[in-house]
């Protein structure tokens, strides 16, 4: 007989013989990142429009190529927003 | 427990060194190692891997371009492919459990979509499986600790939260510096200045009310002044109404407007020497033009009257050359000869007098006509300028006309309209009454300008309201910054919760590996290595982002880097360890290894080490490991369990095939279907007596001779051979003449010299390389290797310590070797 033929199940040995998958312990990055949007939109003393801003524009796998732009212009309008009178941000 | 997914196969064909199709079959044996020298293609295998698993198709070191050094995709491909015909193409079997799953990538052209097998085994590689000698010491000794920290979150496939981080650090540093910015502040101090005169610097609001109630309302009315900045002040609603009463009377500058148009019909100007008044205006300049007219036109009369024989014009002109002085004297008329002395004039001298008195007449006349025609001209031109003038004038003036100036002034409007063919109006009741409108306007707009200057109500109250304005900006501005600081706040407390994360997970996993980490580490370097520690800095903005390795090398070196500390070996040993341990912890999916050349800077006790680490720690995984190192090939030989590895060895690189491996083991039917091909098997037989001779010599254990220095690992088949025949001479064996060779081979065995496969078992060639001269000498071979067989139908042999002679090598065997009789039909078809 060969001895390939004695191996044969080594693949099967191989198969059943690794440890339990650790792959819990390693979320995936889009899986982490949503987690994270979620927890921080759900901190009660957190900037909520701030925390929108950055799950809209950073917390994600794939940003926009003008991620910083982007995210910077948001905040900027939002502290435009903020600093506009009473009877303003009333108007929209 | 999720079923491990392995791969079974793998081919390359027309893939980067492999022309030629070739599979390694890992459906018996699941790990693989290769030995080559450089350059023949064994990591080849391992860029298969990486490209079958990558993302756009390629490889991380020909990128994704093709550039001038022919890289990019298309060094994918075998130099030879295309000439050849042969698409180049990593083809793959997988298995999940019992289930295969067959796939393949194609590359060359675009795209080169990864196919959906690879994807589902991919998905069980958390950590990158593939670990390359040249990234390792790099990673330990070169790299700082950003990309140290970069690569080991690469590794971890957590790098889009590397770069979460980056964002959100360089967002934070935007919105610091735009919270930071003093751009509009300082551009509405600007304006602030601008509208103060210079007066006030920088917006105060007490200095902006103490700016309006003491320069823009107290020219005006010093009694009004502004309690607070405001728009609903009850003194700037007072600015209000008076700038709009003002609006709707004539003020200063409507004031010198009408001046101006009072000027341009009619100004006397009394010169202060005593001299005549001097008269300007259009008014004037009309009634001068009229008055050079009557004088022209009077003249023009008189010379007309001078003239009046001017039909005799051209006659004197001609009787004038006649009578000229110097001329020759006529005695009679030449029109009716009448005789010069029998005209009035009596003689020729006082014919040329009256002929001069004649001809002077005509100029005069000639002139005065000229004069007439440049003075009416000029009345033109000054009558159209007097008819443009009026209207402006007139609409300077109320319609309520309290004096009747208006109604005087359109009456003398129609009068002008209708010179020249009436005459013009009479001017002195109107220059009169402009003259009086216009000493008027000179004591109103003095008394103004004396009283306010160049303030009006209209403009403070606009000054005040860009003031107010301003101060909404100022305001805005303020509030604006105020908010982009507090959302800078917020930011960083967001930053910072989402990047501790971050870093919360990397180091929990760091932690996770720690620990295996150091026991593989140990594992190759002894038990007295000094564990590692990997070490994330703390929560400081600045530090983020790296990850220090760090060892306590002694009482008095604590948490120094390895890099000051380590040997060459060691420091490839930590990375190493760490990429194993990663593999190992997280892979448990895909339990695949490949390693490319990782023991480049290792001592042969750290070879033995990491040959015996895979063997005590990594039987549970599929390693495809390539090396050019032959001794440390040779370890993974003696110490990995034969059962479950396949190793083999590239011996060359052919340009028209691929890489030429040792053990192809290429059985008889390989070579047979050559033949039936029509092609010649002589490199197939040369390999197949090759591979066997290296087999029966490792089998029995024969002496070898040591080999020169540069070659310290490699055997040749005439050392092969002549140890094999010595062997067998000392043990007094002496196998069988094979029909038709007169026992060359043997002979040829003893006397070392049997180089040259193709024309074996003779010490001359013979033969004639046809294919049916292949076939004989492969019988010949066949007859000849056949009396190795074991009575068992087995073939492979050992010789444990003590024996003399080699035994059967399995283990419900162990006959003794001896030759086994040549078969009748085998020498039969040997001799035929």
């Amino acid at each position: 007989m060969d001895e390939n033929e004695a191996a044969a199940p080594a693949v099967a040995m191989v198969l059943a013989a690794v440890a339990a998958p650790e792959e819990d312990l390693v979320k995936t990055s889009e899986a982490f990142l949503t987690d994270a949007s979620a927890a921080l939109k759900a901190l009660e003393e957190v900037d909520a429009d701030l925390a929108a801003i950055l799950s809209d524009h950073l917390l994600t796998v794939t940003p926009d190529a003008n991620v910083i732009a982007n995210a910077k212009a948001a905040i900027l309008a939002l502290a435009a927003k903020r600093a506009a009178p009473a009877e303003e941000q009333a108007d929209g | 427990m999720a079923d491990r997914t392995l791969l079974h196969s793998l081919t390359l064909e027309g893939f980067r060194a492999y022309l030629q199709p070739k599979t390694f079959d890992f459906s018996k044996k699941p790990s693989l190692a290769i030995f080559a020298p450089n350059g023949l293609g064994k990591s080849s295998v391992i860029d298969a891997l990486e490209f079958l698993f990558s993302e756009h198709g390629t490889l991380e070191r020909i990128g994704q371009r093709t550039l001038n050094n022919q890289a990019g995709p298309s060094a994918l491909a075998h130099n030879s492919a295309e000439v050849a015909g042969i698409a180049p193409v990593v083809k793959f079997t997988t298995i999940t459990g019992k289930v295969t799953a067959d796939g393949s990538r194609i590359a060359v052209g675009n795209p080169r979509p990864i196919h959906a097998a690879a994807s589902a085994m991919k998905a069980g590689f958390v950590v990158a499986p593939i670990i390359r000698g040249y990234t390792l010491r790099t990673f330990v000794e070169e790299q700082k600790a950003e990309t140290r920290y970069s690569d080991v979150v690469s590794w971890l496939q957590l790098s889009p939260l590397v770069e979460v981080q980056k964002n959100l650090r360089l967002l934070r540093r935007e919105v610091k510096a735009a919270a930071e910015s003093t751009t509009e502040q300082v551009r509405l101090a600007g304006l602030l200045r601008s509208e103060t005169g210079q007066t006030v610097h920088a917006w105060h609001d007490a200095a902006v009310l103490n700016f309006i109630n003491a320069n823009v309302i107290p020219p005006l009315d010093p009694s009004l002044i502004l309690a607070v900045l405001d728009a609903a002040d009850a003194s700037y609603l007072e600015v209000g109404k008076r700038a709009e009463a003002e609006e709707r009377r004539v003020g200063l500058a409507g004031l010198r407007q009408i001046r101006n148009s009072v000027t341009a019909l009619w100004q006397k100007t009394v010169p202060e020497d005593g001299r005549d008044s001097d008269y300007s205006g259009a008014v004037a300049e009309f009634e001068n033009a009229l008055s050079e007219l009557a004088d022209a036109t009077a003249i023009e009369t008189d010379e007309r009257d001078n003239a009046a024989g001017t039909a005799f014009r051209s006659l004197w002109k001609e009787a004038e050359k006649l009578f000229a002085e110097g001329a020759p004297a006529l005695q009679e008329c030449p029109v009716c000869a009448t005789s010069i002395e029998n005209t009035p004039a009596g003689s020729v001298s006082a014919i040329r007098g009256l002929l001069k008195a004649h001809l002077d007449d005509l100029q005069s006349y000639s002139d005065a006509k000229i004069a007439l025609d440049d003075a009416n001209a000029a009345a033109t031109q000054a009558h159209n300028r007097l008819v443009a003038r009026l209207p402006g004038m007139i609409d300077h003036l109320s319609e309520e006309d309290p004096d009747g100036f208006r109604e005087a002034l359109i009456a003398y409007q129609a009068g002008i309209a209708g010179w020249p063919v009436s005459a013009a109006p009479d001017t002195l009741a109107i220059t009169a009454a402009l003259e009086a409108r216009r000493m008027a306007l000179d004591q109103e707009i003095a008394h103004i300008e004396e009283k306010q200057g160049e303030h009006t109500w209209v403009k403070a109250y606009a000054s005040i309201g860009r003031l107010l304005k301003l101060q909404t900006d100022v305001v805005k501005a303020t509030r604006t910054t105020e908010a982009l600081t507090a959302l800078h706040g917020a930011l960083s407390t967001q930053a910072t919760l989402v990047s501790g994360k971050i870093r919360e997970t990397v180091q929990s996993l760091l932690d996770t590996l720690q620990s295996p980490m150091n026991a593989i580490y140990k594992e190759i370097q002894g038990d007295n290595a000094k564990p590692i520690r990997l070490e994330l800095p703390g929560e400081d903005d600045t530090n983020q982002q790296r990850m220090q390795l760090v060892i306590d090398f002694a009482e008095n070196r604590h948490g120094v880097a390895p890099g000051g500390y380590l040997s060459d070996s060691q420091i490839h040993s930590v990375a190493l360890a760490l990429r194993l341990a990663a593999i190992k912890k997280f892979n448990g999916a895909a339990p695949v290894i490949a390693l490319d050349d990782v023991v480049t800077s290792y001592d042969a006790d750290h070879r033995r080490a990491i040959g015996a680490l895979l063997a005590k720690m990594f039987t549970d995984c599929q390693i495809i490991l390539v090396t050019h190192d032959e001794r440390f090939f040779n370890h993974l030989k003696d110490q990995l369990a034969a059962k479950e590895w396949q190793f083999t060895r590239i011996i060359g690189l052919d340009p028209a095939f691929g890489p030429r491996f040792a053990d192809h083991k290429v059985t008889d039917e390989m070579i047979a279907a050559r033949w039936v091909k029509g092609e010649s098997a002589a490199n197939e037989m040369r390999q197949a007596e090759e591979e066997w001779l290296l087999g029966i010599a490792r089998g029995f254990g024969v002496n070898v001779r040591i080999r020169s220095l540069e070659k310290a690992y490699s055997y040749e088949r005439s050392e092969l051979a002549s140890a094999i025949g010595g062997f067998l001479s000392d043990l007094k064996l002496k196998p069988a003449d094979v029909p038709g060779v007169n026992n060359r081979f043997i002979a040829s065995l003893v006397k070392g010299d049997i180089e040259n496969f193709g024309s074996h078992f003779q010490d001359a060639p013979y033969g004639d390389g046809s294919i049916g001269d292949e076939k004989t000498r492969w019988d010949e071979f066949k007859a000849f290797r056949g009396q190795f067989v074991c009575v068992c139908g087995r073939t492979k042999y050992q010789r444990p310590f003590g024996l003399n002679k080699p035994v059967c090598a399995h283990d419900k065997c162990e006959t003794q070797f001896t030759f086994k009789p040549i078969p009748e039909g085998a020498a039969a078809a040997a001799k035929a």
